[in-house]
């Protein structure tokens, strides 16, 4: 039998009282051992068992009345009416209630998905459009963000269809020239990064394939950032407002 | 106290939650004692208890029909009640104007009859039963007043009412662990409430003094 080196606190007695709360038949062995011959502790325990002892002597008090109920109380009534109310619910109306929520159910629940897609496609904007900036940043060793490619693009565009042909304000085209300039290659290996100022330019353009949706150009990581906000921003309002019709509908 | 079977308890039960006021009367002839003790040791005060008692039994015919047997009835019923009580108390607890002292004065009255109840039970019927004087009641009805409402409430169970410490923890809707500690705490600030007034402690009733 194990032995405790300290002593007991006020749970461990007060449990000691009411075994019951004692799982551990050896706990109960250990306290008592540790009891015996601690004066402290059994002091404190007699005590505690006092106070349970005065407790459980206190009389029952005397009723006042009895607290029966009136047999015509209204409560009554109310409980048959209810009784009643929900055997008919049960027999008839269930059946149609499962039917239109049916009904209704799919509709409401397609909206809610295709809203909830929407804003993950918003958030796969803001995550591209973020990965371009920290691939541009270390690409061009922290010089270049998003916008500042765009500003980067424009001189580049102008000087190749100057050479072509006259200059387009347009994305689309943009692209087009830059592929009759360079072949399309996308994957653009280290060494071309250190490479001279007209390869880095090249590099640059053969990005720009995205059109200008809204006000956002699809370029620059700051267009993709804010679109993919503002996507994001409408697809959680579809979401909530599905969701919201649903609490209201019966 | 006339015990009532399993069987009948649940006839019973079944039959209120149709609306049969007669079966929730037999139920209440049965727990009214328990019920009524619980709320006035928790309340300290008789008419306030009865009031509340009486309510208690109206909103527990009212939501019998929520009652599905997961705990005991008892359990069930003492939680209105004893859950209707500890709402009474914040109450008043709220509102200065009725204060708790005022509540405590009004008992006494009433516990002059009950000392003549108290004298007038037949100690053969229960011999083990001991009587404590009137003015012990009053020191350890004081002492419960004193105590954070939880343990009061948790020690009134436990030791006045002997239930056990699971059906506490489906009364009072908290885990063993809780009802463990609130017990624990509640006896330990109670021995010192006692033992602060041990002059009025009869010699029999004397703490350290086991028996």
């Amino acid at each position: 039998m194990s032995y405790i080196d300290r002593h007991l606190t006020t749970e461990e007695l007060s449990a000691l009282i009411d075994q019951q709360a004692l799982t551990a038949h050896k706990l109960i062995e250990t306290y008592q051992a540790h009891i015996q011959n601690c004066e402290r502790c059994q002091r404190e325990l007699d005590e505690l068992r006092q106070t349970v002892m005065l407790l459980s002597f206190l009389p029952q008090p005397p009723l006042p009345h009895s607290f029966l109920l009136p047999v015509d109380t209204p409560v009554a009534a109310e409980i048959k009416r209810q009784a009643e109310a929900n055997q008919n619910t049960r027999s008839s109306t269930i059946i149609p209630l499962q039917r239109r929520t049916k009904l209704a159910n799919p509709i409401r629940q397609t909206l809610r998905i295709s809203s909830a897609l929407v804003a993950a496609l918003g958030l796969v904007f803001v995550l591209s459009g973020l990965v371009a900036t920290g691939t541009t940043t270390n690409g061009h060793n922290g010089n270049a963000s998003g916008l500042s490619q765009s500003t980067l693009v424009t001189p580049t565009t102008s000087q190749t269809s100057q050479g072509q042909g006259p200059a387009q304000p347009n994305v689309a085209p943009r692209g087009n020239t830059t592929a009759q300039a360079q072949p399309p290659d996308n994957t653009v290996p280290p060494a071309t990064v250190n490479a001279p100022p007209s390869s880095a330019t090249n590099v640059v353009t053969n990005t720009n394939t995205w059109p200008v949706l809204l006000f956002f150009d699809l370029n620059t990581a700051a267009g993709r950032i804010g679109l993919g906000i503002l996507i994001f921003i409408l697809g959680m309002m579809g979401v909530t407002l599905f969701k919201q019709r649903k609490r209201v509908l019966p | 106290m006339e015990k009532l079977a399993r069987d009948d308890e649940g006839q019973l039960i079944t039959r209120s939650q149709r609306g049969d006021v007669e079966a929730f009367n037999r139920l209440i002839l049965h727990y009214q004692p328990i019920m009524y003790s619980t709320i006035f040791r928790l309340l300290g005060n008789y008419d306030s208890a009865a009031d509340v008692t009486q309510d208690a039994f109206i909103a527990a015919f009212r939501a019998i029909r929520t009652y599905r047997g997961g705990s005991s009835f008892r359990a069930w019923l003492l939680r209105i009640g004893t859950n209707m009580a500890c709402d009474y108390w914040r109450k008043v607890q709220r509102h200065p104007t009725s204060s708790l002292e005022t509540l405590i004065e009004n008992d006494e009255p009433h516990t002059t009859n009950m000392l003549g109840t108290l004298t007038n039970t037949n100690p053969e019927e229960n011999p083990e039963e001991k009587i404590l004087s009137q003015e012990l009641q009053r020191l350890i009805q004081a002492g419960l007043m004193q105590l954070p409402l939880e343990q009061r409430n948790a020690l009134i169970l436990c030791d006045i009412q002997g239930s056990s410490y699971e059906e506490i923890a489906q009364i009072t809707q908290t885990t063993l662990g809780t009802v463990r500690s609130r017990i624990s705490r509640g006896r330990a600030r109670l021995r010192e409430f006692l033992q602060q007034h041990k002059e009025l402690l009869p010699k029999d009733y004397r703490l350290t003094n086991s028996n």
